[in-house]
C-alpha cells in the first residue's frame, strides 16, 4: 500500500481539484459554498489516506456520515453510492501513467474492497439514521393523533383521524383510560368521523376501550360511523351491541347531557 | 366475630369499605367474604358496599371471581356493591384477557362509588 499512498499524497491537489470538478454536478453539493465544499475535501484527503495506510474504514465512514451532506436522512440511497463511485474512479485515474499491468490489477483488487467495506458500513449507518428518523416520525403521528379535549367537567371528546393499526389501537386505549382518570371523566364520546376504514380488528379495539373505560366508571359514545363503515360493519356481522352511537359530536354532547338529567338553558333576559 | 388484621372492613356513615392493599390468597379471599357477609348483616344499615382497588397492579380471573361473588353475597344480603379504583392498566388487562367482570357496578373513585350508591341503583 505504501507506494499507493505515497502517490496519491503526491497527486493531492489534482484529486482535489477533480472532485471539485466532478461533486459539482451533483444536487447535492450545488448549493455548497466554495469553502465549506474545499473544507470537506481538504478533510476526506486526510482520513482517506489514513484508511488507505491502516486498511481501517470505520473513522472515514464516520466522518463521511457525521460531518458531510452525505449524513443526511434526505438522502437517497443511490446518491450515495454515486458520490461514492465518483470518488472511487478519480482515485483510480491517479494511477493511470503508473504501474504495470500485474501491480494495477493487485492495486485495483485492494483498493475496491477498502471503498466496498467503506460503503457498506456507510449503507449500514444510514438505514439506521433513516430508521430512527421513521420512528421518531411515527411517535410524532401517535401523538398528533390521539388528542383528547375535555368540553366540560364530565365529558371529553377524542377525535381520531386516519388509519388505526394494532399499535395505534393499544395507544388509544391507554391516552383514553389515563385521561378519563385525569379529568374524572363520566363520559367520553369518541369520534370516528376521519378514521376510513373501521374493520374487524378496530371494532375490537373499540370494543375493548369501550369496557376499559366503564371499569373506570365512564360511559363512552362513538359518534360519527359513515355509512361507507356502517354498511362494512353489517357486512363483517360486527354487532355494536351495547355501546351508544351517534350520529356527530354535537348530537354525543347533547346524549352526555340527557344521561346526566342536564340540560342547556339559555338565560333569561 | 373474627376480624382479619390484614384486610379490615371500615365504616363510615352506611357505607363499607374495603381497601385491598395486598395480595389475596384463597384463605384471606373467603375470610373476606365470609366477613363481608357477617358485617352486612351485624350493621343497623347498610347503604352499600365499596371495594377499592387502587393500589392494586395487578388483577387476575381470581381476583375478578372473588370481587363477582361479593357482589352477589351483598345482593343477596340487600345491599349494592362497588368496586373503586381500577387502574389503567389493571383495565386494560382484564379487557384484554376477556375477563368480564358481570353485574360488578365500577367508579373511578371512593367519592364517585359513594354517589352511585346513594342514588340507589
Amino acid at each position: 500500500m505504501d507506494l499507493f499512498v505515497k502517490v496519491i499524497v503526491e497527486k493531492k491537489d489534482l484529486f482535489i481539484s477533480r472532485a471539485r470538478e466532478e461533486l459539482q454536478k451533483f444536487d447535492l453539493y450545488k448549493n455548497m459554498s466554495g469553502d465549506i465544499f474545499d473544507n470537506h475535501l481538504k478533510n476526506f484527503f486526510g482520513f482517506l489516506i489514513d484508511c488507505l495506510k491502516n486498511e481501517d474504514y470505520q473513522e472515514i465512514s464516520d466522518f463521511i456520515v457525521n460531518k458531510t451532506a452525505l449524513g443526511s436522512a434526505n438522502l437517497q440511497i443511490r446518491e450515495v453510492e454515486e458520490v461514492a463511485f465518483t470518488l472511487k474512479e478519480i482515485v483510480l485515474d491517479l494511477f493511470e501513467e503508473y504501474l504495470e499491468e500485474e501491480k494495477l490489477y493487485l492495486f485495483f483488487r485492494r483498493l475496491d474492497n477498502i471503498f466496498y467495506l467503506i460503503r457498506l458500513d456507510l449503507l449500514d449507518k444510514y438505514s439506521k439514521i433513516k430508521e430512527e428518523f421513521i420512528l421518531k416520525q411515527t411517535q410524532s403521528l401517535y401523538e398528533l393523533s390521539t388528542p383528547v379535549v375535555p368540553v366540560s367537567d364530565s365529558t371529553l371528546i377524542m377525535p381520531l383521524i386516519g388509519i388505526i393499526d394494532t399499535n395505534r389501537g393499544q395507544q388509544i386505549m391507554e391516552e383514553l383510560l389515563q385521561a378519563v382518570k385525569k379529568h374524572q371523566a363520566n363520559f367520553i364520546i369518541i369520534d370516528v368521523t376521519g378514521v376510513p376504514i373501521v374493520d374487524t380488528a378496530v371494532a375490537q379495539h373499540i370494543f375493548k376501550t369501550v369496557k376499559a373505560a366503564q371499569l373506570l366508571g365512564a360511559e363512552c359514545i362513538v359518534a360519527g360511523i359513515s355509512p361507507e363503515v356502517a354498511q362494512t360493519l353489517t357486512r363483517l356481522g360486527i354487532d355494536f351491541a351495547g355501546i351508544r352511537t351517534v350520529r356527530n359530536i354535537r348530537l354525543g354532547l347533547e346524549l352526555s347531557l340527557k344521561l346526566q338529567g342536564k340540560t342547556i338553558v339559555g338565560e333569561e333576559k | 366475630m373474627q376480624q382479619n388484621n390484614k384486610i379490615p372492613i371500615l365504616k363510615i356513615d352506611d357505607f363499607l369499605i374495603i381497601s385491598v392493599q395486598i395480595e389475596l390468597d384463597d384463605e384471606l379471599a373467603l375470610s373476606l367474604q365470609e366477613q363481608l357477609a357477617n358485617r352486612i348483616k351485624n350493621s343497623d344499615s347498610v347503604e352499600g358496599v365499596l371495594i377499592d382497588l387502587t393500589a392494586v397492579e395487578v388483577v387476575d380471573s381470581f381476583i375478578a371471581k372473588l370481587l363477582g361473588d361479593m357482589a352477589n353475597i351483598a345482593r343477596l344480603m340487600g345491599t349494592n356493591l362497588v368496586v373503586t379504583g381500577i387502574q389503567p392498566a389493571v383495565a386494560i388487562t382484564l379487557v384484554e384477557l376477556g375477563i368480564e367482570l358481570k353485574d360488578v357496578a365500577t367508579a373511578l373513585n371512593l367519592q364517585r362509588g359513594i354517589e352511585i350508591l346513594r342514588k340507589g341503583e
